[in-house]
């Protein structure tokens, strides 16, 4: 285990801010809450194994503990950890459909036409809730009929026009699900000069894996895909990325959660706004047309925990015409694969609900954020589109 | 569940009885069990709470006797023996660790070989491990060790130990009688033929007469024996011990060498232990359980040599106690110490009919202790019958923990298991039927509502530091945050003491756990202390005249100035 | 990224000071480690409680008077009495404006606030729906009512109202004990280590329990001519004991718990609302690793003064954050804006000079729980602009502000809130002129 997170627990002082920040112990009785299910737990395990608690599975890895904690205690990552140390191995098969999303992806979007019909036809709808545990009322996302990778190597723009290049790490969901916004994370960075690459090979990050508790194999994605960036890292500056999770995962669960070294590329791979702003503060120009439109800024729970909401709202306020409100940060409820579990379903929606009544008090347009899954839940829940911000400013270029 | 409802009561009072036991340490609690099982009626009077003398303030070391291989062979063999029982019949009170011996670089490891035969010459399993295997078992230990030797070495908790013999005591008839101070020994002629006893709850002060009075006042047995005019010559030596947050090891740690300071390390429960230091101490001082600055570096940099981690893991508490040490009488000098176990026949000694001092000894031998003793009462009163504390396991410890844990099992299983490590088979006994009794009001201990009120009804509380003894309310790293302020409320609601008397119960017990905490007051236990000290003092608005406003039960050290008294400290 | 000021600290002084320069204009981002002790506090203000020979304190500004006779080395006394008397009206008027519906006065006084163990305590502000008791120049309460009725959720175990009931006893109240449950409050019930104030709160505060709430509220109050309950309504709804009020047309007021303190919890909340609403940029969960500092660092006169230039922070890595001044208002111990070891005392972000650090570390504690720690008196040295020092040198575009300044004993003079409000609004003025 990371060393730091060895004894990091100790610094807890029971202050219990922890719990007043978790989405998950606000409505669920059943999940011990982050003081008890982190450090707390963490003593008594040290003791014994025995004092694991299986409803620590409840923990949607949001991080907000982590975040609200006055004493440092990276509280979701000791959580996490105890789940990888003493769970065992998850067996569910619906659970393996949710995590294994890039090859899930890959079968799905050889027949996309196929499955988007019948994963919402009602027959269909009744199987996954009552036999596989979704819930019938959940919109499963469409599967593209080809995929970003197969777009890009096929119909790319030319990029080596650009002197300057960077490596786009796309994710699972612009790859299968969301290909256009590849192609405006592509726009986006061609208008500052800097072409596109992919990498080699890309994995999922694992963050869904890590969530389903198949450590070994998130592990197995990770070392993957840190030897493709680290190779990608040869021959452009930076990685790059447009999802929050995705970031986040690659750049700290690597190291904390899964014990893959990142500290040679850690830098380097970055939110795929962030750069754009980096760029920005160079020099390099965008210009936006107008556009009178009321856009809600969501803080998802992993850009809260990488800290760099800034540079998304500050990007898009250069939008002319462009109403701009920052939502009270607060967790969606999907929190990945966890909300289209049957058993997490309900408690998904109910953790939501201040977002959803937030974002229908603000009488927005247009909700943005940088995680896919709170797109998917945003949309599902209040009927209001939710897009990446890249998808915004790209779309606005003059 | 009736059969397994443990109760520590009554206090109800009687005028005469065979024999009465001064002081309610292991061996006190220990000798009541005794005679109580041979069928002698008994009263145990403890000025303060069951276990606050030396038995609560070591190590909880459950010896295998290695430690004493090399330099004192009786010793030895009287560990090994009472560990062997004490794994059968304090199955609840005991963790079965096994212990290690390194070798550092800077030690002998000839020392090593001496030892290994002194193992094996006392019955002492004890086997040579490879450094690297040393390592692989216990990966916190201090890797440049050169050699390694395991050994049976394991965990006892002292206060339950205690409590498990004053309740198979009680059980037999026995009454165990805390906050009882004896005051004075009635002398008929050359006999003690009674005790002049004062109850602190109540402030009457009554006496009870009995064929034989034992004195296991430990340390404070030389006032005892004054009040009777005899002399006992004792030796108060400071112990002092620190407390880190968590565990860093599963086995205990000692140094394979000569017996010195601060070379143990004991994994106890959620928390570990370094100690001891050992430092002769004027009778005077013995109430003085404080720790000095010096004394805490001493631990931390020795420690630090049997687990380099130990240098920057949160210490949470330091606490001391005195060994109960007494005169050799075999030397003439006066000057050597009984390392050993010292049963003294006032008759034989003094001529003093009706008095028996029991003194020396170790925690792990408090059973041997008692049964000498027990065996020397039996002549004294006649009896024939025998001793079967070694073959009868304890109360707690009579079912296997996986038969118990069934009979709790709606219980979240955490929870379960804490309350089946400190209650053993007494766990369903306590109330666990709602979620108000499930709920934590110590979260870092996981004491519930239903625990803390059972310990209240049946296990002789009467105060907040009781409850820590019982349950581990405040035992945790906060030590006694948001925990005390909730079983301060549920004390008051159970009766314990008036709901006018919790602010000074709230603000004596903060006052007594400051005592172990202010000589760390650094890192995370400052900023711990911050905390409390802003929620009690500026949010609750507590004050020091809370504090003195106390009054119930009295402070033992305040109410007996000419006994001196034990501060309630505790080891984990 | 550039901002006109950075402030390091998201406590009630971070915010403070953010919120004023905010409204005048200037662009502002604030750093903090992590939520602030706000969330513990009674939600109460106490501006000063006692004075260091240990008397009370009820006209404010006598006391600070004798404050700065008494304990030159207060934040107070360094501002001085009469200017520390104007900032705290600025801020009674700052936090009206700011939407903290606070009763109490600097002129009018300490009042009397309710503890969580039934003490009556002195104060300078307290949230309208908290029990609220005048007191009149000796200190002794003015109580506007005989009967009370305490009214608790069951088994909360946050609060207990036998013993605040024992405490109004003994203040000649006669007081009677309730409780009450809901279906929801019983579900949340089932959770061992969760039935925590914020989260009553959250249930409680739901329309579809207001009944419960209201026949509850109403039976407690058939006799009494106030209701008091532990604080754990309203969170959501800051009116709710108002409207409750009304219903049962008795008074119903607000007692704060044990941690968390949902009185606290919503002040914070309410602080980082105006702060998002005035345009500042929240780095929740940052930290300064590095910094660069300009000016002659040879100056051996120590005269000349020394800027920061840029701050990187753990989260924005290379990106600095650059800004034409700071605040410092990092807390205390708990907040980490004092850092201790077993070696020694710093200031976290900057190593700024302390004052009133002795040199051994037996001398940091006393032995008493209830005594005036010297630790408590550690902290950062200023001058009467709340500049800092390094190594005796002024930092022009830093100033302190909060609990991380030293030379007082919050707990013990029972001023924390007050020194918070009052060097905050003194370092946005420094920033401003």
């Amino acid at each position: 285990m990371n060393p730091l997170l060895m004894t990091n627990f100790e610094a807890c002082t029971k202050c219990t801010i922890c719990t007043e920040y978790c989405p998950v112990s606000e409505v669920r009785p059943a999940y011990p809450g982050p003081k008890q299910s982190g450090p707390d737990g963490e003593r008594q395990r040290l003791k014994d194994a025995a004092f694991y608690n299986k409803a620590l599975k409840y923990c949607s890895n949001c991080k907000r503990c982590e975040i609200a904690c006055p004493s440092n205690v990276r509280i979701g990552d000791v959580i996490a950890l105890a789940r990888k140390r003493f769970a065992g191995p998850n067996l569910s098969p619906r659970d393996a459909i949710l995590a294994h999303t890039d090859f899930m992806g890959t079968m799905a979007t050889m027949v996309a036409p196929i499955v988007n019909y019948v994963t919402n036809i009602p027959l269909t709808r009744f199987f996954l809730d009552k036999i596989v545990g979704i819930p019938a009322w959940r919109i499963f996302p469409k599967y593209s009929w080809t995929t970003f990778r197969a777009w890009y190597f096929n119909n790319r723009p030319d990029q080596t026009q650009f002197a300057e290049q960077v490596t786009l790490f796309h994710g699972c969901f612009i790859n299968f699900n969301n290909p256009s916004l590849g192609q405006d994370s592509i726009r986006l960075l061609n208008a500052l000069g800097v072409g596109v690459r992919l990498l080699a090979r890309e994995r999922c990050c694992g963050v869904p894996l890590i969530s389903s508790g198949f450590f070994g194999h998130a592990k197995d994605n990770a070392l993957s895909n840190a030897k493709n960036i680290a190779q990608a890292l040869t021959k452009t500056e930076r990685v790059v990325c447009p999802s929050s999770t995705c970031s986040m995962t690659l750049r700290n669960e690597y190291p904390d959660i899964l014990e893959v070294k990142n500290d040679s590329w850690r830098d380097r791979m970055d939110l795929l706004i962030r750069h754009v702003y980096r760029l920005m503060e160079k020099g390099r120009e965008l210009n936006f047309q107008r556009q009178e439109i009321k856009v809600a800024y969501h803080t998802a729970c992993h850009m809260e925990k990488l800290g760099w909401s800034a540079y998304s709202i500050k990007l898009l306020k250069l939008i002319p015409g462009l109403q701009l409100t920052i939502l009270p940060s607060r967790c969606c409820g999907i929190a990945g694969t966890y909300g289209f579990k049957k058993e997490n379903s309900e408690y998904s929606q109910k953790i939501g609900a201040p977002l959803f009544q937030s974002i229908r008090d603000s009488g927005c347009d247009l909700v943005v954020s940088e995680c896919e899954t709170c797109k998917m839940q945003i949309q599902m829940s209040t009927g209001v589109p939710c897009e990446n911000p890249v998808t915004i400013l790209a779309r606005n270029l003059v | 569940m009736a059969e397994n409802q443990p109760f520590l009561g009554p206090r109800d009072r009687i005028a005469e009885t065979d024999v009465i036991i001064i002081g309610g340490g292991a061996t006190g609690a220990g000798l009541a069990r005794d005679c109580a099982r041979r069928g002698f009626k008994c009263v145990l009077f403890e000025r303060g709470d069951l276990a606050t003398g030396a038995t609560g303030r070591n190590h909880g070391l459950l010896h295998s006797g290695a430690r004493y291989a090399v330099t004192d062979k009786i010793s030895a063999s009287e560990c090994i023996q009472e560990n062997q029982i004490l794994r059968k019949i304090a199955r609840h009170c005991v963790e079965e660790s096994d212990g290690l011996f390194i070798t550092l670089p800077e030690d002998d490891l000839d020392y090593q070989k001496n030892f290994l035969a002194a193992c094996a010459e006392a019955g002492i399993p004890a086997q040579a491990l490879d450094p690297e295997e040393a390592k692989r078992l216990e990966p916190a230990v201090n890797p440049s060790l050169i050699g390694a030797v395991r050994v049976p070495d394991g965990v006892v908790d002292p206060f339950r130990l205690t409590v498990a013999n004053a309740l198979d005591a009680v059980e037999r008839g026995a009454r165990c009688h805390t906050y009882h101070e004896v005051v004075g020994l009635i002398r008929r002629n050359d006999a003690i033929i009674g005790v002049k006893a004062f109850d602190k709850l109540t402030g009457d002060q009554y006496e009870v007469r009995a064929k034989v009075v034992v004195n296991a006042a430990g340390i404070w047995g030389g006032f005892i024996a004054e009040m009777a005019g005899v002399e006992l010559k004792m030796f108060p030596t400071r112990g002092s011990l620190l407390i880190m947050g968590h565990r860093l090891t599963q086995m205990v740690i000692n140094r394979c060498r000569k017996p010195a300071d601060a070379d143990i390390l004991v994994p106890g429960d959620t928390v570990c232990l370094i100690g001891t230091t050992s430092i002769p101490i004027k009778f005077s001082d013995l109430d003085t359980t404080r720790v000095s600055h010096k004394e805490v570096d001493i631990l931390i940099r020795e420690g630090s040599l049997l687990c380099p981690s130990l240098a920057e893991t949160r210490k949470i508490r330091c606490y001391a106690g005195s060994r109960p040490l007494i005169a050799d009488e075999s030397d003439l000098t006066g000057r050597a110490i009984s390392r050993h176990i010292v049963l003294l026949d006032h008759e034989k000694r003094d001529g003093l009919k009706g008095l028996i001092t029991i003194s020396g000894g170790k925690l792990i031998t408090y059973r041997l202790m008692a049964e000498m003793t027990a065996n020397l009462i039996g002549e004294k009163l006649g009896s024939k019958a025998t001793c079967d504390t070694a073959q009868t396991p304890l109360p707690g410890s009579r079912e296997a923990p996986e038969k118990t844990l069934r009979k709790i099992a709606p219980l979240p299983l955490t929870q379960g298991a804490a309350l089946i490590s400190r209650h053993g088979d007494m766990a369903p006994g306590i109330s666990a039927f709602d979620a108000g009794e499930n709920s934590l009001a110590c979260e870092c201990e996981l004491v519930s509502v239903g625990e803390i009120q059972h310990a209240v009804n049946s296990l002789a509380v009467h105060n907040l530091t009781d409850l820590r003894r019982r349950t581990r309310v405040g035992m945790g790293p906060c030590q006694g945050e948001l925990c005390v302020g909730r079983a301060t409320g549920l004390l008051a609601a159970s009766g314990a003491f008036p709901p006018e008397e919790a602010a000074s119960e709230l603000a004596s017990f903060l006052e007594e756990r400051w005592k172990g905490i202010y000589p760390l007051a650094w890192g995370e236990t400052l900023r711990e202390s911050e905390f409390i000290m802003w929620l009690y003092q500026c949010v609750c608005g507590l004050k020091e005249s809370d504090a003195s406003q106390k009054t119930t039960p009295p402070d033992p050290l305040k109410a007996a100035p000419d006994l001196g008294a034990a501060d309630k400290e505790t080891q984990a | 990224m550039r901002f006109d000021v950075v402030v390091l600290g998201g406590g009630l002084a971070g915010y403070t000071a953010a919120i004023a320069l905010l409204e005048k204009g200037l662009s502002c981002a604030l750093l903090s480690v992590g939520q602030s002790s706000l969330h513990f506090s009674s939600g109460s203000m106490d501006f000063l409680r006692a004075l260091p020979d240990e008397s009370q304190v009820f006209d404010l500004e006598k006391g600070l008077h004798d404050l700065a006779r008494q304990d030159p080395g207060h934040p107070y006394s360094i501002l001085g009495p009469e200017k520390t008397l104007e900032l705290a009206k600025k801020a009674e008027t700052a936090f009206a404006s700011w939407g903290l519906e606070m009763l109490g006065s600097l002129s009018a006084g300490n009042h009397l606030r309710l503890s969580p163990f039934g003490k009556l305590l002195p104060t300078w502000l307290s949230s309208k729906d908290t029990v609220f008791i005048p007191a009149d120049a000796e200190g002794r309460p003015e109580w506007p009512w005989l009967k009370i009725a305490l009214l608790t959720v069951k088994d909360f175990l946050d609060f207990n109202p036998e013993i605040v009931a024992a405490q109004l006893k003994a203040q000649g109240r006669a007081t009677s004990c309730h409780m009450f449950t809901c279906p929801d409050l019983e579900i949340l019930r089932q959770n061992p280590s969760e039935f925590r104030s914020v989260n009553i709160a959250r249930v409680l505060d739901q329309e579809s329990n207001r009944p419960f709430l209201t026949e509850a509220v109403k039976k407690a109050a058939q006799n009494a001519d106030a209701v008091f309950m532990p604080a754990c309504l309203g969170f959501n709804r800051p009116q709710l004991a108002m409207e409750l009020s009304k219903e049962a047309a008795k008074p119903i007021r607000l007692i704060p718990t044990l941690a968390p303190s949902m009185i606290g919890a919503r002040l914070n909340n309410q602080l980082q609302y105006q702060f998002l609403k005035n345009g500042g940029v929240l780095m929740s969960k940052d930290r300064v690793v590095d910094f660069n500092l300009v000016g002659d660092q040879d100056d051996s006169s120590g005269s000349s003064a020394l800027t920061i230039e840029r701050l990187h922070t753990e989260n924005h890595g290379d990106i600095p954050i650059i800004a034409k001044d700071h605040v410092l208002a990092t807390g205390s111990f708990f907040s980490q804006g004092l850092l201790s070891d077993i070696d020694g005392v710093r200031e976290a972000v900057f190593g700024l000079d302390l004052v009133n650090v002795p040199e051994s570390r037996s001398d940091w504690a006393l032995g008493e729980f209830f005594g005036s720690q010297p630790f408590a008196r550690f902290g950062v040295k200023i001058d009467a602009q709340t500049r800092p020092f390094l190594k005796g040198r002024v930092l022009a575009n830093l100033k302190a502000a909060g609990l991380v300044l030293g030379g007082f004993d919050p707990i013990r003079q029972g001023c924390g809130a007050g020194v918070a409000a009052v060097t905050a609004l003194a370092a946005a003025e420094a920033i401003l002129s």
